[in-house]
């Protein structure tokens, strides 16, 4: 965390609004990142109560997720189109004395929708709904490259396509989602990290007060995925961002702006070896992932001028 | 075939589930140093569960029944006011793995 940001915590809502619970582990970055954009929403989240009296099938669908053996995706979606119409809905009858002003519904995604069901997806996003969608991405695209990258087993004779410099940067461009989703008629798309918090939280402002569809896409540690200790989710974040292994940027009605600049790029290395998952990986492809990741930057770069 | 619930009974069981407790899975609780402790909150912000409130005083302490102890406050704290502390009492589980093991 910043130098500067050490007292602006006081300036943040103090209401809590995020269920505690076990629904996730120790160090938990998509519950902090959660957490944190239920604070940045802070009166566009409405409250239970008034769902169960008008809509109450909204608070059955958090429930329902879990149970994917009964509800279908089609089903799940139209609950979800018919909710984000409902609180639209909500939205424009409101007068200006109501305190809690609700601006847009907000819609939180796991990026493994995106490999499993994309066409689930193109169909939410092809419905111009007004809505924030926040994506969550912990990396699991990664891991079959790990396991591909990773040496052949002891005596096991087994025959494995060996990964080319191009497969890793195919991996790396496919993770920049927010500007293919800007091309397709989002007015601010964005990528955040749970563990640059004000960053984080800004760009959900800045999301709920466009007009029109938002998109952002959100870097999110997990210690038991990565295999890491969870008091390091947000030193490892802070790797990610600062090794340039995942730039910061928003692109607000075409124009391209990077939020964070690196002022002095760490290698990829870093990021990779506080990773035990990357225990296994080749040295020899670490050159190859650097020079994706300085590609997707010198890209961007070229894109903001 | 499963038991197909009303709506009337998902929505009790999305209200009613214990998903609010954590007291049997921590080993360690977060402990501040209130002379050292500066009350910035950036612990409080750090917290992935919300299990970290102010008091009456100002300071800041951990709800016993939410928080995990994974250490990110202590991690995060700027003063270094904050230290992990084992609990007295063992969770009641482990008692069962080590009479099965043994």
């Amino acid at each position: 965390m910043d130098k500067f940001s050490v007292y602006v915590p006081k300036l943040l809502p103090q209401d809590e609004r995020f269920v505690s619970g076990r629904r996730s582990c120790k160090g938990c970055g998509k519950a902090l990142a959660a957490r944190l954009v239920t604070k940045a929403a802070d009166a566009a989240v409405i409250s239970e109560e008034v769902l169960k009296a008008r809509f109450p099938e909204l608070v059955s669908l958090n429930a329902q997720s879990y149970a994917l053996d009964d509800v279908t995706c089609d089903a799940t979606l139209k609950k979800l189109l018919a909710s984000i119409d409902h609180i639209n809905a909500s939205a424009a009858q409101q007068t200006k004395t109501n305190h809690k002003l609700i601006k847009k519904a907000i819609v939180g995604i796991n990026r493994q929708v995106f490999m499993s069901d994309y066409l689930a997806l193109s169909q939410l996003f092809q419905q111009r709904k007004e809505a924030l969608y926040v994506c969550f991405d912990n990396e699991r695209s990664i891991d079959t490259l790990i396991s591909k990258a990773a040496p052949k087993p002891f005596i096991l004779a087994e025959d494995r396509h060996p990964v080319s410099n191009e497969d890793i940067a195919r991996i790396l461009q496919e993770k920049q989602i927010p500007p293919v989703v800007a091309e397709a008629g989002f007015s601010y798309t964005a990528t955040a990290c749970s563990s640059l918090p004000f960053d984080l939280i800004d760009k959900v402002k800045k999301g709920l007060a466009c007009s029109g569809n938002a998109f952002i896409l959100v870097l999110t540690p997990c210690p038991t995925g990565w295999v890491f200790a969870p008091e390091k989710t947000i030193a490892v974040g802070l790797k990610a961002v600062q090794t340039g292994y995942f730039p910061l940027y928003e692109i607000s009605d075409g124009s391209l702006r990077i939020t964070e600049r690196l002022q002095k790029q760490k290698p990829v290395q870093e990021f990779l070896m506080a990773q035990k998952r990357f225990i296994a990986f080749p040295p020899k492809l670490i050159p190859a992932v650097q020079a994706a990741v300085d590609a997707v930057y010198a890209d961007l770069l070229q894109k903001e001028q | 075939m499963k038991k197909q619930n009303t709506p009337n009974e998902q929505l009790l069981a999305s209200v009613t589930t214990n998903f609010f407790s954590n007291e049997d899975w921590r080993f360690e609780k977060p402990v501040w140093d209130n002379q050292k402790c500066i009350r910035c909150g950036v612990c409080g912000l750090s917290c992935p569960d919300g299990a970290i409130f102010q008091n009456g005083e100002g300071y800041y302490e951990a709800d016993e029944t939410y928080c995990k102890g994974c250490g990110l406050c202590k991690q995060q704290c700027w003063t270094g006011c904050i230290s992990m502390e084992p609990y007295a009492e063992p969770p009641p589980w482990l008692a069962l793995v080590r009479k099965i093991r043994s």
